[in-house]
């Protein structure tokens, strides 16, 4: 018999796969891998926000609360860049300040918070793994229904308006999807590790990829064996499963990046 | 208003914008029909900003312009746009099929569209490549590639920004005969060049900007040493060439 805590596990890394597939890979092309870290500690912040409020009687999933402040400080952090590099590092530095408040303010129950920060992909219960499903599916029915728009913004943005494309309001949806995809990997690896588990497999897949379909396909795949030998390995050693995926992914990376 | 003038492709009367207090364009007025028009000045000089403004993607703060006699944002399906080679990502896996058919607007591509795509690749002799990675290509057949994107939807208007810009001879003459062709279908012509003489028997208007209109005209009418001083800034030879052209000696030095 497997454990359930296991099944769990496995269900959270195909989900964090197909997240690490479609938004790892947007982010590669819209070259935006620098908000992945902003919008993380920004989730960190809204996770926390979340349940002060459910403290004080306003019930509200801490995902929810992430996943809005996620996507917020990701816009914010993208108008910023257009300005100077020192905006953008003031716009995290705002949300990073804001998590830590937060996060004292909530004392007793600060201990909820440190499962975005460390991950904790054996430890998900049933509603986070719900959540999780209900969110990716969106990123897959969003990021399919416009993939011919956002990949006419990352190749060229000039062309795309000129095509007749509401740029700004499709870029504003992708930097969102790309954050709430950062948020349902961090349920899995953490604030910490989300940067390789996000953009390692698809950075390490654009390195090799011959179309954008591969890219998709073979950073999903990279993703979801990196996730399961994580788990697979964790099963026999008692150390964190999602940073062995993050390095697994990592090394990847390294891989494909020499062997060009 | 005038019936003729609502015939003519691209009609600019005294056009005006600013980024904040930057004036890109000063008081520009022109007239285009089926013709070969060439925009030139130097760096900064407001020439990707008077494109943006036939297009529509930017407005007039005062002016106005006229495509076909419509609001040029009503009239966008008409354009075919080539960007400046700058403004495109080449970090990931496009293939040149991709680029060409990102021009046509249609979420699914079925068999019309592909046949419409090759189509466009092959006037420019590019069709062998129809399954290569853009990134892959030279320079000159990048350009080539996205000069098909341009003409996908056989618009009748079609807008170059510096498509010569670090383009091998042979690209560059591949794609001057599918203007001379468009222009004989009876198509308009707009490019941003640099260094106009390898083109300059071909054009029929050229706008010589620095921010303000400095002249607008048939090229021999307006290359003089004057208009050419006011637009650079400091002497520019010319050398007259046999058939009668006035050639100015730059272009070269840049990009
Ligand atoms: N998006 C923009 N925001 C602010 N200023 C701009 C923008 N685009 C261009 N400019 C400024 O407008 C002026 C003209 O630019 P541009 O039209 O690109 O010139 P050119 O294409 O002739 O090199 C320059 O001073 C440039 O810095
Ligand atoms: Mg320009």
């Amino acid at each position: 018999m497997v454990d359930a805590y296991i099944v769990r596990a496995i269900i959270a890394i195909i989900l964090l796969a197909i997240n690490a597939s479609i938004a790892g890979s947007f982010t590669i092309f819209r070259n935006v891998t620098f908000l992945v870290v902003g919008s993380a500690h920004a989730a960190l912040a809204g996770a926390a926000l979340a349940i002060l409020l459910s403290i004080n009687g306003f019930n509200m999933d801490p995902m929810v609360g992430a996943i809005l402040f996620a996507i917020i400080v990701s816009l914010a952090a993208s108008k910023a860049k257009e300005k100077t590099n020192i905006a953008i590092g003031i716009v995290f530095a705002l949300s990073m300040s804001l998590a830590v408040i937060f996060i004292s303010a909530i004392k007793e129950q600060a201990a909820r918070v440190w499962g975005l920060l460390f991950g904790d992909l054996l430890l998900l219960t049933d509603q986070d793994i719900a959540v999780m499903v209900v969110v990716t599916v969106l990123v897959i029915i969003l990021s399919f229904y416009f993939s011919r728009e956002f990949l006419f913004i990352s190749f060229d943005k000039e062309g795309a308006r000129a095509n007749g494309i509401n740029v700004d309001l499709l870029d504003y949806l992708l930097l969102s999807i790309i954050a709430i995809s950062t948020v349902v990997i961090m349920k899995g690896v953490g604030a910490i590790l989300v940067y390789a588990m996000l953009v390692a497999p698809a950075a390490a897949a654009n390195e090799t990829a011959r179309s954008i379909i591969q890219v998709f396909f073979i950073s999903g795949i990279i993703a979801l064996f990196s996730g399961l030998s994580g788990i697979a390995i964790t099963i026999y050693f008692p150390i964190a499963a999602g940073a062995v995926a993050s390095l697994i992914a990592s090394l990847f990376y390294i891989i494909f990046a020499l062997k060009k | 208003m005038n019936s003729i003038e609502e015939d003519k492709a691209v009609v600019a009367r005294n056009v005006y914008f600013s980024y904040g207090k930057n004036e890109a364009v000063k008081n520009v007025s022109f007239e285009c029909g089926n013709e070969f028009m060439v925009i030139m000045g130097p760096n900064g000089s407001g020439k990707t900003t008077m494109i943006k403004l036939i297009m529509g993607l930017l407005e007039p703060d005062k002016g106005e312009i006229k495509i076909f006699g419509k609001e040029p944002q009503k009239m966008r399906k008409l354009i075919g746009y080539m960007p400046q080679k700058e403004s495109i990502a080449r970090h990931f896996p496009v293939l040149v099929k991709d680029v060409v058919l990102l021009g046509i607007n249609k979420k699914i591509y079925g068999r019309r569209e592909i046949e419409r795509a090759k189509r466009a690749l092959d006037k420019v002799g590019l069709l062998h490549l129809w399954n290569e990675k853009f990134s892959n290509l030279s320079g000159g057949q990048q350009q080539r590639v996205m000069f098909a994107r341009a003409i996908v939807n056989e618009p009748r208007i079609i807008i170059m920004d510096e498509p010569f810009n670090g383009v091998d001879i042979p690209s560059r003459e591949r794609i001057m005969n599918v203007v001379r062709e468009e222009k004989k279908k009876g198509n308009t012509i707009i490019a941003v060049l640099h260094n106009i003489n390898p083109v300059l028997h071909d054009i029929d208007k050229l706008l010589l900007l620095n921010r303000e209109m400095i002249a607008f005209g048939h090229p021999n009418d307006i290359l003089t040493e004057y208009n050419l001083e006011r637009a650079y800034g400091g002497t520019v030879t010319t050398i007259t060439c046999r058939e009668g052209y006035c050639h100015p000696l730059i272009g070269d030095s840049h990009g």
